[in-house]
């Protein structure tokens, strides 16, 4: 009895700090029960779960890194779909209502045997969600990406695999960063993303910030802040130049960026002027937040820096809406 | 006192005008002024006095420059147009029903415009300013028809507190049905902040222009109304024997009040109590005679609006408040003043 | 005063009194119908029987999991919050002798929804049992301030209205200014949601956090409901019974706050339930408090659970917001008293 419990404790205490290689004492693909610690307390998970619903888009993306189907998962909004980049794993997976309101019962209507979300977006139904399988929560989202990888190998029973698959990642960066070398120092990038009528700086604290940290590439400094976002607004212009910029829409109806873009001081930001704005897709560079969309945006990264070209459907003309 | 009523508004009464009609204008346009500059002057970066009117007579395209000619220009001139439009609105409606509570955003016709628009947008994906403008004035008119319809049914007739009850249930609904297609259609805050309480940001001149043929249609009747109203206002008996026509007289300024609220709400959305608290301090200032009111009400909404976006604006810096969610704070005393003094006494 | 829109109740005659048995049997049983129907509804659906056989702990039954863990939950919160509002309606329209007092038009449900949306904000740790209290306060001193401003001499029934709609404004900017400001986007879309009134994904918490002051409060009314009668005569005569008039009515609004408060803290404002109930209620077994209160409470319930199926199914997936289907449902209503002159019961 007293083992099981520092066995737990022990669990608990290791869980709680996320690190990855204190999980190698556990086999491969294990089948035994196991507890699993998160977020929201510690769950059992027995074997691989097979039923997972995810219900969040960085769970989606470690579901379909681990080479998990999920069948059921959420919208980012209404009516729009999954991140094409996931390609066919998702295809049959049932949209069980949205980011911020999932469906409870279109989830328990599944019968899952694992749900996946996070602790910032769905702690008001994390009860109604354990009861009707063991549900994994990481704290949050975007910024804590590697650690929530790690959290979601582990609940998926393919720790080993998230492992390896995080190394593939580093890796890769780290040989971007070597490649671009010297030439880091002068791409300051600067990332710009329209949401609706809103247009947001997204500084340090964030998903791409990370990986863009990770290659070694410097910020300009009014975004060199460990922060999330900031707003743009238009007295704010001169805060979204740098030596590239990634620009990104989300959504419709970009009435703010058309107006920044329309503003003289718009024309005049030295990232303008030497036509280093590329248009990236939003859906992998934004919703993604996992290991599979971290090294995709890798070689989109490449294609870009290295190669100097812009990714598909970039025409070079970034005031087109 | 029997029901209905009251001490009319928009007679002109011996004494009671506190200042001269022309020295409270000239102050007023000299306040605009100064709080044109100011709103000129302010936001994320202050702007010196000497450098706004460089920027403006001098424009040399620095950063500076185009800070205060490209960015807040507009957003001054939009919140002193919508300011304006808003307290005359209000003067016209409270004229025409001879209640002192009468107004855009309490009778929900603000709402119906924003409804309108909010609707277009989330389901028809309409989003022009040019497109909006005519789906805003469509949607007041329909709030308003329905408000005085249903407020002048039954035997009771449409009395001051029959039409805020209407009033009250109407915007109500109509905000409870903004906010449910809000949430339905959960892309930005911005757009829930525009429509749930009105904002300045985004001003254009786009926008505007698109507007103002519909405000200047509104300014150009309410002026030509103000003979006839200023009769209506000793009531409608003596009206008619004055040769006035009273039903075409309401029906006009009804029009006028549609253009004006439903053209702000397309530019700001529905900016809530505007219409209430200018008219009552026009009125305090400049007396009840109908011409000098109506000016003094486009001054001073005007100034009013202007202050409120730069508070939002700079208040909790680098976000922004919506602007209706300032003119409430000053609204609603207003409304509570005048409650405790009695609804049937202006 | 006398205006067209009287305000002033006085309790039906007998007859209603001799019904009173026979409703309350017929709307026990369409509440517990509607209960039941609605458990039954949704992604999977329940028959009836399976329902019932459910909810007396037959595991095996079809759908017994989603019934019980999934809807029930809600469904006693729906219960909670229509009951919650329902009585503070009744005894706000008792207190005030007022019909149109309900808790969302007379400031109490603006003070508690501010003071939840504050604490959320300031103190996102806070256990959800904790709110009401909080709420509590909130609705308390929105209606102290609605009490003290509007008691002049007596009761004026559009007074207490314009009041309240003064607070109400002033409520719902501050919960505008405060969402503003909240930096993370996440928390502040659910906090727009929250304002329209939603009960999405409640469940035990939610009701072991409502229920408690429910099980407090309901009795300590009931034992009130011979001052509210009284009081329904009028002050001098209610003084004549022997009723302390001022102390009764303070403690019935702390009673009114803490019922509004309850179900706003859980629920966001959900308008219109605490000012149907109590009119459907009257007529179906006229004013006298006792049958009333208990006949309100139950239509209450059924309100909000029939209008929460419909808000969980009209759009599914989506849930839109239980605040607009009462708001759709409960302004017309609303409207046509006014059209009738319902709210002129003399």
């Amino acid at each position: 009895m007293i083992g099981l419990l520092v066995a737990a404790a022990t669990a608990l205490a290791i869980g709680a700090c996320g690190e990855d290689d204190t999980t190698s004492t556990q086999p491969q693909g294990d089948t035994q029960p196991r507890r699993v610690a998160h977020a929201m307390g510690t769950s059992q998970i027995t074997g691989t779960p097979e039923r997972v619903v995810v219900l969040d888009t960085g769970e989606l993306d470690s579901a379909v890194a681990l080479g998990v189907k999920p069948v059921g998962a959420v919208e980012p909004i209404a009516a729009a779909g999954f991140p094409a980049y996931l390609g066919e794993t998702v295809k049959d997976a049932k949209i069980v209502g949205t980011i911020e309101q999932p469906n409870i019962e279109a989830i328990a209507a599944l019968k899952p045997d694992l749900i996946l979300s996070s602790k910032l977006r769905h702690e008001a139904i994390y009860d109604q969600l354990s009861r009707i399988a063991p549900t994994v929560f990481t704290e949050e989202v975007g910024v804590t990406w590697k650690k929530n990888f790690a959290l979601h190998g582990r609940a998926l029973g393919k720790a080993d695999e998230a492992r390896r698959l995080q190394t593939e990642y580093e890796t890769k960066a780290d040989d971007l960063g070597k490649e671009l070398g010297a030439k880091r120092a002068r791409t300051a990038v600067s990332v710009v993303r329209s949401v609706g009528d809103e247009v947001r700086i997204y500084e340090k604290a964030n998903f791409l910030g990370t990986i863009l940290e990770d290659v070694g590439l410097p910020r300009p400094p009014a975004q060199d802040n460990a922060e999330f976002t900031s707003t743009a607004t238009d007295e704010r212009i001169p805060a979204l130049d740098g030596d590239v910029m990634f620009l990104s829409r989300f959504g419709d109806d970009h009435r703010l960026l058309g107006r920044l873009q329309k503003n003289r001081l718009w024309s005049q930001l030295g990232v303008v002027r030497a036509k280093r704005v590329y248009e990236v897709p939003d859906e992998l560079w934004f919703l993604g937040i996992g290991n599979l969309a971290a090294r995709r945006i890798l070689d989109g990264l490449r294609t870009i820096l290295v190669k100097g070209q812009r990714l598909p459907g970039d025409d070079g003309n970034p005031a087109a809406a | 006192m029997i029901a209905g009523p009251s001490t009319p508004i928009g007679t002109a009464q011996a004494g009671e005008r506190a200042l001269p009609g022309p020295v409270v204008l000239g102050l007023g346009a000299a306040a605009l002024a100064v709080v044109a500059v100011a709103g000129l002057m302010l936001g994320a970066s202050t702007v010196s006095a000497t450098g706004v009117v460089s920027a403006l007579t001098a424009f040399d395209g620095s950063a500076e420059d185009v800070t205060v000619v490209d960015v807040r220009l507009p957003r001054v001139v939009v919140a002193a147009v919508v300011g304006a439009s808003l307290g005359v609105a209000g003067a016209l409606m409270q004229a025409i029903t001879r209640n002192p509570l009468a107004e855009p955003s309490l009778l929900g016709v603000s709402w119906g415009a924003a409804l309108a628009a909010v609707g277009a947008q989330v389901v028809a994906g309409i989003g022009t300013a040019a497109a909006l403008v005519p789906v805003a004035i469509g949607g007041a008119a329909i709030a308003g028809l329905l408000i005085v319809v249903l407020a002048a049914s039954g035997r009771a007739g449409l009395t001051p507190e029959r039409l805020i009850v209407a009033g009250a249930a109407v915007s109500g609904l109509l905000a409870a049905l903004v906010q449910g297609l809000l949430v339905l259609d959960s892309e930005s805050l911005e757009v829930a902040r525009r429509w749930l309480a009105g904002s300045l940001t985004g001003a254009s001149w786009n926008a505007l222009g698109a507007a103002a043929p519909y405000l200047a249609a509104g300014t150009v009747l309410s002026a030509g109304l103000v003979r006839p109203l200023s009769a209506l206002a000793l009531g409608d008996d003596v009206a008619r024997g004055l040769g006035v026509r009273t039903g075409l007289v309401k029906g006009a300024a009804a029009v006028a009040v549609v253009a004006l609220a439903g053209g702000s709400v397309a530019l700001a959305g529905p900016i809530l109590l505007v219409g209430l608290a200018v008219p009552h301090a026009a009125r305090v200032l400049v007396g009840r005679d109908l011409a000098p009111l109506l000016m003094a009400c486009a001054v001073l909404g005007a100034v009013l609006l202007i202050v409120s976006d730069i508070v939002a604006r700079i208040a909790v810096a680098p976000e922004e408040l919506p602007v209706g969610v300032m003119t409430a704070l000053v609204g609603a005393p207003v409304l509570l003043h005048i409650a405790r003094r009695g609804v049937t006494s202006a | 005063m006398i205006s067209g829109l009287r305000l002033r109740l006085l309790p039906a005659p007998a007859p209603g009194a001799a019904r009173t048995p026979l409703v309350l049997v017929a709307t026990s049983l369409v509440g517990t119908a509607a209960f039941i129907v609605t458990l039954g509804l949704g992604e999977v659906s329940v028959a009836p029987i399976d329902v019932v056989r459910a909810l007396f702990g037959q595991a095996d039954a079809d759908g017994a999991f989603v019934v019980t863990e999934l809807r029930l939950p809600r469904a006693l919160v729906a219960c909670c919050v229509g009951a919650g509002l329902a009585a503070a309606g009744v005894v706000l329209q008792g207190l005030t002798r007022n019909a149109l007092a309900a808790p969302e038009l007379v400031g109490v449900s603006a003070g508690a929804h501010a003071a939840a949306v504050v604490v959320i904000v300031l103190l996102p740790d806070l256990p959800i049992s904790a709110l009401p209290a909080c709420a509590f306060a909130g609705a308390l001193a929105t209606s102290g301030l609605v009490y003290g401003l509007s008691w002049r001499r007596g009761t004026s029934g559009s007074r207490l209205l314009l009041v309240g709609i003064s607070v109400t404004t002033v409520g719902y900017a501050v919960v505008l200014g405060v969402v503003s400001t909240v930096e993370d986007l996440i928390h502040a879309s659910q906090l727009v949601t929250f304002m329209a009134g939603s009960i999405y994904g409640r469940g035990w918490s939610e009701f072991g956090a409502a229920a408690p002051w429910l099980a407090v409060l309901l009795p300590l009314v009931a034992l009130s409901i011979r001052e509210l009668d009284a009081l329904a005569l009028g002050d001098p005569v209610a003084r004549g019974l022997g009723v302390r008039v001022e102390a009764a009515r303070l403690r019935l609004l702390v009673l009114a706050a803490g019922l509004a408060g309850s179900a706003v803290a859980v629920a966001g404002p959900v308008g219109f339930v605490g000012l149907m109930s109590p009119h459907i209620a009257r007529r179906l077994v006229g004013g006298a408090h006792g049958p009333l209160l208990a006949t309100s409470v139950l239509i209450g319930a059924t309100i909000m659970l029939l209008s929460d199926a419909l808000a969980r199914l009209a759009f599914a997936p989506i849930d839109i917001p239980v605040g607009v289907v009462t708001a759709i449902v409960g302004a017309p209503y609303l409207l046509w008293l006014l059209v009738r002159g319902r709210t002129n019961p003399e």
